[in-house]
């Protein structure tokens, strides 16, 4: 009766984490899946890509908005920060940061920076900005790896030129070599 | 702990794209909205059935709102594989910015497989369909009334010829 009990309860814990360690792996195994795709069509990694206006063509990432622009990077700090600048329309647009595991731990938006031009330099935890960049442009990431999101709502779908002429202006890049 | 919300057929999630999200919400986030941005943010909701049945090109439907509280806002169809659904006209979605207004300021959006005069979206041949709202810069006070606000009321109207 014992070993009958013992096996039972030995078979509820090794099903509880189980459930628990598969629902923690989801989030990070379909970020690496996204990273892998995106950095492969960007031409690696801190390489920013403009990606073309979502059509049901469109399978990199699910549920994509046909309303907006979006620019990604895949960002890796192992060798030093990344830079990301660029010019910010007079529409909705927003820089956001995803870690590797998905969590979205940074976002500004149009509204909350003056100017229309956004320059952010994004370092790991322990890990130096370089000289001179103002401590209010300086984000740190959770995780060595994660992805960047450039998103411009497409008010009017006449100045889809206009907008995405402007967000090409924007990128991304290592600052590895100039620490 | 439950982070849903309901406000009428539409739900969202406080936590989505959160720190403080538990691992549930994560995996579901990551299988249908990875990448999605903070409540204070974007606050998304979805909307997977009409009268309890799934949105099917077999039907026609009209959906009707008032001023949706946010900075911008759109609504887009999704197919049941959670991508946009193909159709011709590439017409996916209404937004804040191009939509038809009555003249108290409510709109009617029709869903259908045939091109509808006015606010349309297609449903092209697609089975098991969902929409998606997406209220950029809402309110400050949006998490205090996610299960209050006043959506858009989607119903069936007829066959699809």
């Amino acid at each position: 009766m014992r070993f009958w009990v013992s096996t039972f309860v030995l078979a509820v814990v090794v099903s509880i984490t189980s459930f628990y360690a598969t629902l923690a792996y989801i989030p990070i195994n379909e970020m690496r899946k996204a990273e892998k795709r995106i950095a492969t069509v960007a031409g690696g990694r801190n390489v920013i890509r403009h990606g073309t206006r979502a059509t049901s063509k469109f399978r990199s990432v699910v549920r994509p908005s046909p309303d907006q622009l979006y620019s990604a990077c895949v960002y890796d700090l192992s060798k030093g920060p990344v830079r990301f600048s660029g010019s910010i329309p007079d529409t909705y647009w927003s820089l956001s940061m995803f870690s590797h595991n998905s969590d979205n731990f940074f976002v500004v938006n149009d509204s909350q920076i003056e100017g229309q031009t956004y320059d952010y330099v994004l370092v790991k935890e322990g890990q130096r900005a370089p000289e001179g960049v103002p401590t209010n442009r300086v984000i740190v990431s959770p995780s060595k790896t994660g992805i960047a999101l450039v998103r411009i709502f497409i008010d009017k779908d006449d100045r889809l030129e206009e907008l995405d002429r402007i967000r090409r202006l924007g990128n991304c890049s290592s600052l590895a070599n100039e620490n | 702990m439950n982070s849903s919300v309901a406000s009428g057929n539409w739900w969202t999630n406080t936590v989505v794209g959160s720190v403080k999200a538990d691992a549930r919400t994560r995996a579901y986030v990551a299988k249908i909205g990875l990448l999605a941005l903070a409540p204070e943010e974007t606050t998304y909701y979805h909307l997977f059935d009409v009268d309890g049945e799934p949105i099917s090109s077999d039907f026609v439907y009209e959906l009707r709102g008032n001023q949706i509280p946010a900075r911008w806002w759109s609504i887009t169809l999704y197919g049941e594989d959670h991508f946009l659904v193909p159709n011709k006209e590439n017409r996916y979605s209404v937004k804040s910015t191009q939509i038809e207004r009555e003249a108290d300021g409510s709109f009617v959006v029709y869903l259908s497989k045939e091109p509808h005069e006015g606010n349309w979206i297609s449903l092209g041949n697609g089975q098991n369909m969902s929409l998606s709202l997406r209220m950029y810069n809402p309110p400050p006070d949006i998490r205090q009334r996610l299960d209050k606000l006043d959506l858009p009321t989607i119903h069936k109207i007829g066959k699809a010829l």
